[in-house]
């Protein structure tokens, strides 16, 4: 579904990615483990247009979309849930989640789609009028999340879901995550977090410094000595 | 006089908001503000002497005249402030100024140096509320900003395109990663800006007279409304246009009409030193 394929990015003189490749299949959770500066976040803006790889190719069913503008390609299907939330502060909950439906997708979608997000956060259903910026940093990420998934999206793009949270919340996503992939919701996540990422992902890849230094099934990695001195603290 | 204040603010904050989304949306501070009441004014002046009627009923059309046009200058704008340059900020300060010059001087050189001014079938009249007489000119121009305050408010806050203009202003980026092509909203809310404020100019010109200098004032205006509202906080320009009607009145009358722009800028300098989000905190 998703291809990258052997992306280089720099900022100025600086490279962030460097020959970065990854597949994405449809109906998986593949994870991107990797600490602080590997390049993850990088990753997902390239994905979703914010920046334009240097070399290499993005390709989205088939499609190349490696030099569309963000909106183009959040319209093909590719929901991007960026790192620190970015909720709208002054705008409502419901009008938060607003923002997340495509025109294209029509009223009556929108409304099961709304539906089923409030299934998943009951929370949001009950503070629907409250301004975003008033929102507990749990809460925010469930709105992220949900504004997210409003536009019916091929493929959720999860940059650092965990990030600032209680465990107990921190639990409670990883848990939604698991919930939508069962519903049959493609998700490509990057985390810092490789242990709770790797237990839930079929598929992953280990990012250092830019490079993609190591990938296989996530059950596999869990055992991986490197992964687990590195990223495990064991 | 406290009711000659308010009515004056009426207009003011029509001209203030359009101002004051330019900046939230785009961050474009847009020096040419004071240049498309003047072209508006103008516009009316024209229609007027040439197809007869009152100028009231030219509204309408003029707004769609001058949505034209900031729909038309718009990619110019964009170009200026977007991409690669280093202070976008700056870079659309610089370029509006431009365009203010450029308005300026074109009006000059057409219409020269004559006050013109534009009558409408309400000038010189007056309603009468109990021991109060209000100039029906002066009423009518702050129903119309009032009217016209309402219906961009009920856009804003109502309608899914307000929800997306407002969400541009406040994090364009993210809009952006939702579907969003921000740079038509960009266009939208200039358009509509344009379209507004220039439509005011009639009403302005009315009220007042029509010179190729007048914008300059009303440049000043919109930037103190938009500094005490906050700057891109829309609500907070109703109240700052308020107060800024008010002070004008009780200048003119206890100090004097001079001293006018002198308070305007003491008490801008006051809230930017106190409180420089806006007497309501809310600014960018």
């Amino acid at each position: 579904m998703l291809e990258v394929k052997q992306i280089s990015v720099s900022y100025g003189l600086a490279p962030a990615l460097w020959e970065v490749s990854l597949s994405v299949r449809d109906g998986k959770i593949v994870a991107i483990v990797g600490s602080n500066g590997a390049g993850k976040s990088t990753l997902m803006k390239a994905i979703s247009g914010l920046i334009h790889p240097g070399e290499g190719t993005i390709e989205f069913d088939q499609r190349r979309i490696d030099h569309l503008p963000p909106h183009q390609v959040a319209r093909m299907g590719i929901a991007h849930v960026p790192e620190g939330r970015r909720i709208f502060p002054h705008l409502t909950v419901i009008e938060n989640l607003k923002m997340g439906v495509l025109p294209i997708k029509g009223q009556k979608r929108a409304q099961e789609i709304l539906n089923n997000v409030f299934n998943l956060f009951p929370i949001l259903a009950e503070r629907q009028r409250q301004l975003g910026g008033t929102l507990s940093g749990g809460q925010q990420q469930m709105l992220a999340i949900g504004r997210g998934l409003m536009s019916d999206p091929k493929i959720l793009l999860l940059d650092e879901p965990s990030l600032g949270l209680a465990p107990i919340i921190v639990d409670m996503v990883f848990e939604v995550i698991t919930r939508l992939n069962s519903q049959g919701q493609t998700i490509l996540l990057v985390e810092q977090n490789a242990f709770l990422s790797l237990e839930v992902a079929q598929y992953a890849y280990v990012l250092e410094v830019g490079r993609i230094v190591l990938e296989g099934e996530a059950t596999k990695l869990i055992d991986d000595p490197h992964i687990k001195k590195a990223y495990l603290g064991e | 006089m406290l009711i000659d204040g308010l009515l004056i603010g009426g207009l003011i904050i029509v001209v203030g908001i359009g101002f004051s989304l330019c900046f939230g949306v785009m961050h474009i501070v847009d020096f040419a503000v004071g240049e498309w009441v003047m072209l508006g004014a103008y516009t009316g002046f024209i229609l007027v002497r040439y197809f007869g009627h009152d100028p009231m009923i030219y509204l309408p059309l003029v707004f769609l005249i001058f949505c034209a046009l900031g729909w038309a200058i718009y990619p110019l704008i964009y170009r200026a402030v977007s991409g690669k340059r280093h202070n976008p900020v700056l870079m659309g300060l610089v370029f509006t100024f431009g365009l203010s010059i450029l308005a300026k001087g074109g009006a000059l050189s057409v219409w020269g140096y004559h006050i013109q001014s534009i009558t409408t079938w309400l000038s010189g009249k007056s309603l009468a509320l109990g021991p109060l007489t209000i100039p029906a000119l002066r009423f009518s121009g702050f129903l119309f900003g009032i009217l016209i305050t309402l219906l961009l408010m009920l856009f804003l806050y109502k309608t899914r395109l307000g929800i997306t203009i407002r969400a541009t202003a406040q994090d364009r980026e993210m809009a952006n990663l939702l579907g969003t092509d921000v740079r038509k909203v960009g266009a939208l809310v200039y358009s509509l800006y344009a379209g507004v404020t220039g439509m005011s100019g009639i009403l302005i010109g009315a009220l007042f007279s029509i010179h190729a200098a007048m914008g300059v004032k009303y440049c000043t205006l919109a930037f103190f409304v938009v500094v005490l509202a906050g700057m891109g906080y829309v609500p907070g320009v109703i109240i700052a246009g308020l107060i800024l009607g008010l002070l004008q009145s009780f200048v003119g009358v206890y100090i004097g009409g001079r001293y006018n722009l002198v308070a305007l800028f003491m008490v801008m300098y006051g809230v930017l030193l106190i409180t420089p989000k806006g007497i309501l905190r809310r600014g960018i």
